[in-house]
């Protein structure tokens, strides 16, 4: 009962938030944490809850951009079959890099998406009758579902708003299934659980696909909102804001994705004052953040939550991962 | 039931076990004692799949088991507890144990009467069933990698050091449940260095040194080997 209030008390909060906003500028930022949300989402499945750190995210961000672009300024299809063809294409994506690449462990697997990366944007800048070259694709329409145009920054929320609460429903369910679990064996000991029967390979194949998938999604939302893709947009670069997000939010933490996409955005618009000096400022947060909260910002959550029902003598054990409680 | 043949494994160029021939036949204990660095826990690795010999064959009810992937081999009913344990901290106890029973997919009847008969074996994991088993001590650990390795509904178990690190009075009730679980009609194999113990509690058991099995027999005769009284019991026995 409580629990339902506090989310219908949630539900009318991101309902009116972009009404309380007037400037364009604020709205923006807003749609912006929705995708990183998407993003930071795609990420935690693959480093979160496979463990295989990832560097190369914004290679699938940008193949399910590319993807919607093409499709829709070339082909003229309406937005959703846009989003399905960029979803197929990352999901594709997946399967035909993390066949070769999942078998590498540990940092190999980081360089080995670094190079993925780099490739995927030399692709974009040199295949110039499909993508434009360096000039990108301009011209995208805006998202229109059933004759409705998403045209503004307010009703692109929404739409935003409505699709990444679905894939968040996929998502929970996901890894609170039993498939989730094996996701976790999987990442915590890995030959302990092929001694269990598990066939490591596929499970981590098959979250990388989904992973991409999601992001190739986010990737597709993203050309129509902003009307315009370039190969800048995704560089290497991109791939470790994704995962910082995961880091700051907490890796392998269900709400982690969202707890980092809102610090994230935030950040980096208002280190923009800065000027040059916001890098500096940013690595410097990053650092300091990293160094007193290792298991981010879902693991303070969890450690305030774990304080409150040991006052109330609660028997709480669900959540663990957190050093300071063992 | 399960026959090693003459296996040679290496790690990289140095040899770790030399023509090593042992065989296990159903319903029985077997142990193998031998010092650190012996090769004991490599061939725990070689039966289980996560080393290939360079030479002869790991025969399983007739089939080789060394061209199998690891997983497969788990399918075909031999279940491990690894050195060291390793179970999955961040699980709880229940998801530890159902993941033991991840090959058996459908039987979802055997697999609730497994998970019953595995909460009468160990208690205590009935009563921490909610827990993530990170928080367990080493003894419920042990007991626990036990419990996931009977949940596969194995025919053979691996054991691989089950006394490591436990205060002999754990160490004897993990003998006792190796008892009860043989009785079931499960045949284990255990490596220990623990050889007292380890000889006490089994049907026959083999001698490694250096990678090359130097002596077999019941447990009970080599109770009473004086080399092994010497060497392993740490008993002199004057000759």
């Amino acid at each position: 009962m409580k629990k339902n209030i506090s989310l219908a008390i949630l539900a009318i909060v991101l309902l009116v938030l972009p009404l309380l906003f007037q400037s364009r500028y604020t709205q923006h930022i807003l749609n912006m944490i929705l995708i990183y949300v998407m993003l930071g989402i795609s990420v935690n499945l693959i480093f979160g809850y496979i463990g295989a750190l990832t560097l190369g995210q914004a290679a699938f961000f940008g193949i399910g951009a590319y993807t919607a672009a093409i499709i829709s300024t070339k082909l003229g299809l309406s937005f959703l079959p846009c989003v399905l063809c960029s979803a197929v294409m990352g999901c594709l994506a997946g399967f035909i890099i993390g066949i070769p690449t999942l078998r590498l462990k540990g940092p190999y697997f980081a360089i080995a998406t670094i190079g993925l990366n780099n490739i995927i944007c030399i692709i974009f800048l040199n295949w110039e009758h499909l993508t434009g070259g360096a000039v990108g694709i301009s011209g995208i329409p805006y998202a229109s579902i059933l004759g409705l145009q998403f045209d503004t920054e307010r009703k692109v929320y929404f739409l935003l708003l409505v699709s990444v609460f679905l894939i968040f429903l996929l998502y929970r369910n996901m890894i609170s299934s039993h498939y989730g679990k094996v996701m976790i064996a999987v990442r915590d000991n890995e030959l302990a659980a092929s001694a269990m029967g598990i066939d490591t390979a596929k499970v981590k194949v098959i979250v990388l696909a989904i992973s991409t998938t999601i992001a190739a999604i986010a990737g597709a939302y993203y050309a129509h909102i902003t009307n315009y893709v370039a190969p800048d947009a995704f560089p290497v670069m991109e791939s470790i804001t994704f995962l910082i997000i995961i880091v700051l939010g907490g890796a392998g933490f269900k709400y982690g994705p969202i707890y980092g996409a809102v610090v994230v955005v935030i950040l980096n618009e208002y280190l923009q004052y800065f000027e040059q000096f916001n890098m500096l400022i940013y690595g410097v947060l990053i650092m300091i953040l990293l160094l007193f909260l290792p298991s981010g910002i879902a693991g303070i959550v969890e450690i305030a939550k774990a304080k409150y029902y040991e006052k109330k003598k609660i028997y709480y054990l669900k959540e663990v991962g957190i050093d300071e409680m063992k | 039931m399960l026959k090693i043949n003459k296996i040679n494994v290496f790690y990289g160029n140095l040899q770790v076990l030399r023509d090593v021939s042992l065989n296990i036949n159903k319903g029985e204990v077997v142990a193998m004692i031998g010092a650190n660095g012996a090769g004991k826990t490599t061939i725990i690795k070689t039966i289980s799949g996560i080393l290939k010999p360079s030479s002869g064959e790991v025969l399983f009810e007739g089939e080789d088991l060394t061209k199998l992937k690891i997983p497969k081999i788990t399918g075909k009913g031999i279940a491990q507890c690894p050195e060291g344990r390793r179970i999955f901290p961040q699980l709880t106890v229940e998801e530890n144990l159902l993941m033991g029973s991840y090959t058996r997919n459908g039987d979802k009847a055997g697999k609730t009467k497994d998970y019953e008969w595995v909460n009468s074996l160990f208690p205590i994991l009935a009563e921490r069933r909610k827990q993530p088993a990170v928080t367990l001590s080493g003894g419920e650990q042990q007991m626990l990698a036990m419990g996931r390795a009977l949940m596969a509904k194995p025919k053979l178990m691996l054991l691989d050091e089950p006394s490591m690190g436990l205060a002999p009075m754990l160490v004897k009730s993990i003998y006792d449940i190796v008892k009860t679980i043989n009785a079931e009609g499960i045949s284990v194999f255990v490596v220990e260095q623990n050889a007292f113990m380890a000889l006490n509690h089994s049907d026959r058991a083999y001698v490694l040194e250096s990678g090359k099995i130097v002596l077999s027999g019941t447990g009970k005769e080599l109770l009473d080997n004086s080399e092994i009284k010497n060497f392993y019991l740490g008993k002199k026995v004057e000759s």
